[in-house]
């Protein structure tokens, strides 16, 4: 490689080191909320649910607060709770209200339920829609109708495994995610705005080789890419106790897709513009259905049957999926080559349209 | 052959005749400027030349040589400095120079050299971010010269930039001028710059060349070197008064009742000038007398002013 390839790679590792909003974005975001949805989701042996109740006769009240009721709870709230130390502990919140204040709490998200009593028998409303509607009148329903706890059944028996808590599957989703956003912001939007500030006219009036250019934001990027990928996953693997099940060959290829695939995109997307108000929207319009769609936080399989085969057509849910198969499933250089195979073949495609179509000035 | 030859060059965008039919020799050594309002077709022109733009029509060589057959020979030989000059901001005057030497495979020794000729030793650890406009176009200018160039380009080099930033800027240019086997074209609607620095001013507007030439040249050719410009107190009853043997024209603003007289000598025409305001009993509120300018020059002939 030429002394200008070299020059180029240095000017963008200055810039990302000298920037310290790239640093805290590229290196410290990714943990904390690694570390934050960690927390929150794989820690909670307790937590609360809070539901509506309107009496049409106050003392069943105390009907209820005979199932099981906390003492520390005020007047007006009354505290029933399912479940034991292992499987989990959930305290039902349920809150003395009028029909007004409940429809109030309903739209802001506070309550999902509404228990009404009606001749000492309850009723529950509820949307069927809501997901967490339905799972709280699940639960509640047979509490209240004095039926056995669900959670106390001789038959639960709890699984303790490797690889089943929601950190195993956020921490890949991650890094694929993170390699995504790292290379459409890191080399998309630095050649918009070196083309708004026409830099990239400057610098071809030049002998640089364009291609250069190209090839020196990559692979700064890819350095890049590869130490913010070591520092989650020390983190990961230190903090989480996450480890790699399947073959590291395999994990290290389908990086390197991703990392093509992206790139191609990346170019695709900057190959026009000079605006970067218009490119910041292009990018956004880029990461931002695949970072809803693609099963990065939540499993995508929650979405309707009919357009599940669309989102494992992109890009960032074969990336994450394949992560995750070596990751928690072991999975091996061979379960991995088709999604190396289509991953690298897409970045080569868009890859060459956006360089067809690039304009330098 | 001149050392750049533009040829019957035409360059329309949609409707507007950006350049509409330019031909242009230019010497080696010799240093033009483009002189003209916003709009008139100066920076689509020294594209062209700078070979970012095709011409619809025409053809641009330098040395000879096309664009489209030399492009890796021309960009050795040509330095460009932009109307609007951003660099990379986190990076420093010494590290952008570096970056631009090796797309040239300069040692870093031309580094140095070009720092201290452009003045900018002591910003060289300085960001880019942090650098006046005067220094931004310094820096470019630097990078413009990085490689020896013997065609330089320079595209509103001293726009926006205070008095004194701009004087240190033609100080640079000028002793480049004198040290260095150069030519120039700077593109500029500050007169006086065009004045201060070049050998030949060409002046352009609505994309053709109205005037070309030195500029003794220019204000000999519209046979009209001196100006007598006055305010009065009242509007003319008849601005023919003002009009008598030894003026070439006169110009009578009612708005602000002042008046221009164009005459060859103003020292024998004074005189003259000073009976018929007794004679009429005008009351003078301003009187100056001065050598015509290019900015006089260019209202003559588009009715506009160099800067609007």
């Amino acid at each position: 490689m030429s002394k200008a390839f070299w020059q180029l790679v240095y000017v963008e590792f200055l810039s990302f080191f000298r920037e310290p909003g790239a640093l805290f974005w590229s290196f410290l975001f990714p943990i904390v909320l690694a570390w934050g949805l960690g927390i929150a989701f794989s820690s909670r042996f307790e937590s609360n649910k809070n539901v509506g109740l309107i009496l049409n006769h106050p003392s069943y009240a105390d009907s209820l607060r005979a199932i099981g009721h906390d003492h520390a709870a005020p007047d007006s709230m009354i505290i029933l709770s399912i479940g034991n130390k292992s499987s989990g502990i959930i305290h039902f919140r349920f809150r003395q209200t009028t029909w007004k204040e409940a429809s109030l709490l309903l739209k802001r998200g506070t309550i999902s339920l509404i228990v009404e009593e009606k001749d000492y028998k309850p009723v529950f409303h509820f949307d069927p829609q809501n997901s967490d509607g339905k799972l709280t009148y699940l639960q509640i329903e047979p509490l209240l109708n004095k039926r056995e706890d669900v959670y106390d059944r001789k038959e639960i028996s709890i699984i303790r495994q490797k690889g089943i808590r929601y950190i195993d599957f956020l921490i890949p989703g991650m890094l694929a995610m993170n390699l995504m956003m790292s290379i459409m912001w890191g080399v998309s939007y630095n050649i918009i705005e070196r083309r708004s500030k026409k830099l990239l006219r400057r610098m071809v009036a030049t002998p640089m080789r364009k291609a250069d250019f190209l090839y020196a934001q990559f692979f700064a990027r890819f350095l890049l890419c590869i130490l913010e990928a070591f520092i989650i996953f020390t983190f990961a693997y230190y903090y989480f106790g996450i480890t790699i099940e399947g073959s590291l060959i395999a994990l290290f290829l389908l990086f390197i897709a991703g990392f093509i695939t992206f790139s191609g995109f990346s170019v695709l997307i900057s190959s026009r513009t000079s605006n970067t108000y218009v490119g910041n929207g292009m990018i956004n319009f880029f990461v931002m259905p695949m970072m809803l769609l693609s099963g990065i936080y939540f499993s995508y399989h929650n979405f309707p049957d009919v357009v599940i085969p669309y989102i494992q057509m992109l890009p960032l849910t074969i990336l994450a999926d394949h992560f995750r198969a070596v990751f928690i499933e072991g999975a091996g250089l061979f379960q991995s080559l088709k999604a190396i195979g289509i991953l690298s073949l897409m970045g080569i495609i868009t890859f060459s349209i956006g360089l067809r179509i690039f304009k330098w000035y | 052959m001149g050392f750049v030859e533009i040829k019957e060059v035409y360059k329309y965008f949609k409707d507007v005749k950006a350049v509409d039919g330019v031909s242009l020799s230019i010497a080696e050594e010799e240093f033009v400027a483009l002189l003209g309002p916003n709009g008139a077709g100066k920076t689509t022109l020294v594209e062209m030349i700078e070979g970012i733009q095709k011409p619809d029509k025409g053809e641009i060589t330098i040395e000879g040589k096309t664009w489209q057959r030399n492009k890796s020979s021309l960009h050795q030989i040509i330095g460009i400095s932009l109307q609007e000059n951003h660099f990379i901001d986190k990076i420093t005057v010494r590290e952008t120079l570096r970056m631009f030497a090796s797309f040239y495979k300069l040692p870093y020794t031309r580094v140095t050299e070009v720092l201290s000729l452009v003045q900018l030793d002591e910003k060289k650890h300085a960001r880019t971010a942090k650098l006046s406009g005067g220094q931004k176009q310094r820096l470019a200018l630097g990078i413009a010269m990085l490689n020896h160039a013997r065609l330089l380009l320079l595209d509103e080099p001293t726009t926006g930039l205070d008095p004194a930033a701009r004087r240190e800027l033609w100080n640079i240019l000028f002793r480049l001028r004198s040290e260095h086997k150069v030519s120039m074209i700077l593109t500029t609607h500050y007169m006086e710059e065009a004045e201060f620095l070049c050998d030949r001013i060409i002046i352009m507007d609505k994309g053709k060349i109205l005037a070309k030439g030195t500029l003794d040249q220019l204000l000999a050719s519209h046979n009209c070197h001196e100006l007598i410009e006055f305010t009065l107190d009242t509007n003319l009853p008849d601005t023919q008064v003002f009009r008598w043997a030894g003026t070439n024209k006169f110009i009578w603003d009612d708005n602000l009742r002042h008046g221009t007289v164009y005459v060859d000598d103003i020292v024998s025409q004074l005189p003259e000038f000073m009976k018929i305001v007794n004679e009429h009993h005008f009351n003078l509120l301003s009187l100056e007398c001065r050598k015509m300018t290019l900015d006089d020059l260019f209202i003559e002939m588009t009715g506009r002013r160099l800067d609007q």
